[in-house]
């Protein structure tokens, strides 16, 4: 299946400059699969929304995705001006 | 060593200034900057007494890091009673002056009374003096004040902290600014050192700086930069400070706008780092100059901009000043002078953060005051009568650059504007349009969408604050309601001993509390352990919890307005939310050790040493 992956801010070596993606994934794939498919998992400052909702770290393996999510992705800075 | 062990006491209404011992049994519990400040303004001032009378003191304080080669040890604090909030005010800054305090061998400046007449304090290492500053620079900008000063005394190495015209005219939220365009930006320090008559404080600083075991120093402070290089966030932070973050709070809904009516802004795309790399067409030039960093900082986050010369607030004969480069937006600046008041004109945006810092306004707060006031006139509770005829209508920009106009001099309807959000609605009949806590403006953060982040400004000392406590990634990623108390609890602690050893928030985001234990233990006399700096930093909380009760606040001001308890956000990930603050509260103050009512247990406070 085909999700969308969106950047928030960030670049990603994976997107060659772009800010968004398609993404080709197994039929049964969870947000951890696409998480480390872009090679953004080992990344621990890395966040991750799908759909909008922001989905916290340890539930990506249980987050199942269906075709036409949107993933996006962002590593927010905390604090300052 | 890492505190140069005295500061200098300035009696303004008599006119002296005298060195003391800095009494380092105070400095073993409280290490220096915002913690050894508050315990000698806790020590030394009736908490009743009003921020803008002689009672108040005011106090410039570095940390034992200040002026050492730690990375981004340039870092000092004002710490007063707040003008804005009538609370403990602690205002941290970064640029040079607190390095050149430090070099001039200083740990701490204590401003007492008033002065008869406008003066500045002119310090060179050991040699301090109160100039005559009537005539001099006194009714100057900050823009025009730091080059006089220098010309005067022929050093462009002077560092200079100084007050604008807003800081003159007691603007409730009027700041400290220094290096032309760095601010101790919160809770109206600058309208205190303005109630003093105290227009500057100038230092030149060539003693140098010590520390405790020079080798260790050195292997921790390398350790700790090599992180720094190392990091991705470190990269992000140069290439585009904090301003990317405007598209994090958009996406992910968070992002107050109009005044809190919203949560996402529309115009977001003409406001962010692209919009402010964009070239333009009628100059050829973008918005964006250069980035810049402070003493000591490896990281640069600090933006350099240029306006558009075309634009209407910037263009003309008198307006020169304006198109030349000076401190361009950050997240807090793009919020504020954006979405909040609905704007989507990166340049009028410009213009007023250029205004901020050429007469010394906080941003956060300005902005946030004129969002009140724009619903105040769409509401109809002001008109043209208050404003002078000019429309306050959410989204207009010839508003926002007239507002900052009139708000840097505290003329026409800057004397309201003047007042902050919730001294200006209760004026005209509107409380509860003020988005504040503790009298102080809302920072840009909803906190409906981050749960965590409403807890911590209910909770925060010295009022809204985005800095006290560190709920970002817990609430960015969805994180339960039920662990967001001692998120905000354990944060605050420990951002309250790093705020007290003189580096900069933002290689926290990169290092742990360990590095900068290794600093400071290597730096400072005595063994200094991250157990040792969380404690440290719980007890400089309850000190300034403390002095709030003893101030005449209670667990009553922990709060947020009705809009955020009440009313659900329309879109983004927090939909259909409002903030828990009661549920979220009495948690709170279980784990801090307070009673129901707020107020820390004798238990809490022998545990600390503060009874």
């Amino acid at each position: 299946m085909k999700v969308r992956v969106e950047l928030v801010a960030i670049e990603l070596p994976a997107f060659g400059g772009a800010k968004s993606r398609d993404l080709d994934l197994a039929a049964d794939a969870n947000l951890q699969d696409a998480m480390s498919q872009l090679g953004a998992d080992g990344d621990p400052a890395m966040l991750a929304m799908l759909n909008g909702e922001a989905v916290p770290r340890d539930r990506w393996t249980e987050t199942a995705l269906s075709a036409g999510d949107t993933i996006s992705l962002f590593r927010p800075f905390k604090g300052g001006c | 060593m890492g505190w140069q062990g005295r500061l200098l006491r300035v009696d303004l209404t008599v006119g002296t200034c005298a060195e003391e011992a800095l009494n380092m049994e105070w400095a073993q519990s409280y290490l220096g900057s915002r913690g050894l400040a508050t315990k000698y303004l806790v020590e030394e001032m009736d908490p009743k007494a009003d921020p803008l009378s002689p009672d108040n003191k005011l106090i410039f304080a570095t940390g034992p890091l200040t002026g050492t080669t730690a990375p981004t040890g340039g870092r000092y604090t004002v710490v007063t009673k707040g003008a804005l909030t009538n609370a403990i005010a602690c205002s941290n800054s970064g640029g040079y002056f607190g390095g050149e305090l430090k070099l001039a061998g200083w740990d701490m400046v204590i401003c007492e009374g008033r002065s008869p007449h406008p003066v500045y304090l002119y310090i060179k290492d050991d040699r301090a003096e109160l100039v005559n500053a009537e005539g001099f620079v006194w009714g100057k900008s900050v823009w025009d004040t730091e080059p006089a000063i220098k010309a005067r005394h022929q050093d462009g190495a002077i560092k200079i902290a100084s007050i604008g015209r807003a800081g003159e005219t007691l603007c409730r939220y009027a700041c400290v600014m220094n290096d032309l365009d760095r601010a101790a930006g919160r809770s109206g320090v600058g309208a205190v050192m303005g109630s003093k008559n105290l227009k500057a404080i100038a230092v030149r600083g060539t003693r140098g700086v010590t520390v405790d075991d020079d080798a260790a120093f050195a292997r921790a402070t390398g350790e700790a930069n090599a992180a720094l290089l190392a990091s991705q966030t470190r990269a992000d932070l140069a290439r585009t400070g904090t301003l990317s973050m405007i598209d994090v709070t958009q996406a992910f809904g968070s992002l107050p706008t109009r005044n809190n009516q919203d949560v996402q802004f529309e115009g977001t795309g003409n406001l962010g780092p692209d919009a402010m790399t964009k070239v333009r067409r009628s100059d050829g030039a973008a918005n964006l100059v250069a980035n810049r960093a402070c003493f000591a900082c490896t990281i640069g986050c600090q933006r350099a901009s240029k306006m558009d010369p075309t634009h209407f607030a910037a263009r003309g004969e008198g307006r020169e000043r304006y198109r030349k480069v000076s401190g361009g937006l950050e997240y807090e600046s793009a919020y504020s002078l954006g979405p909040m008041v609905g704007v989507d004109d990166i340049e009028a945006a410009t213009f007023a953060n250029f205004v901020c810092n050429e007469d010394g306004m906080d941003p956060i707060s300005f902005g946030a005051t004129v969002a009140a006031a724009m619903e105040l006139y769409e509401e109809g509770a002001i008109g043209d009568a208050e404003t002078g005829g000019v429309a306050y209508t959410f989204g207009s920009a010839e508003a926002l650059c007239h507002a900052a106009e009139q708000a840097g001099t505290g003329t026409g309807f800057g004397e309201d504007l003047g007042l902050g959000a919730r001294r200006l609605c209760e004026k005209y009949g509107r409380p509860e349009l003020a988005m504040v806590a503790k009298g102080q403006e809302f920072p840009g953060y909803d906190g409906r969408s981050m749960q965590g982040m409403g807890l911590a400004y209910a909770t925060s000392n010295r009022g809204a604050c985005h800095l006290r406590a560190d709920p970002y990634e817990d609430d960015f990623s969805g994180g339960k309601l039920e662990g967001k108390a001692r998120i905000v609890k354990d944060t605050q602690d420990s951002n309250a001993a790093i705020d007290s050893v003189g580096i900069c928030a933002f290689p926290m985001m990169i290092w742990g509390l360990d590095e900068v234990a290794s600093m400071v233990d290597a730096a400072c006399a005595g063994t200094w352990t991250v157990d040792r700096l969380n404690e440290t930093g719980e007890r400089i909380w309850n000190m300034e919890r403390q002095f709030n009760l003893d101030a005449g606040l209670t667990a009553a001001d922990d709060t947020l307005p009705q809009r955020i308890l009440k009313e659900a956000v329309k879109s983004g990930s927090g939909k259909g939310k409002v903030c828990e603050l009661d549920t979220m509260l009495p948690q709170y103050y279980d784990l801090r050790g307070w009673t129901a009512d707020g107020r820390p247990t004798a238990e809490t406070m022998q545990r600390l040493g503060l009874s």
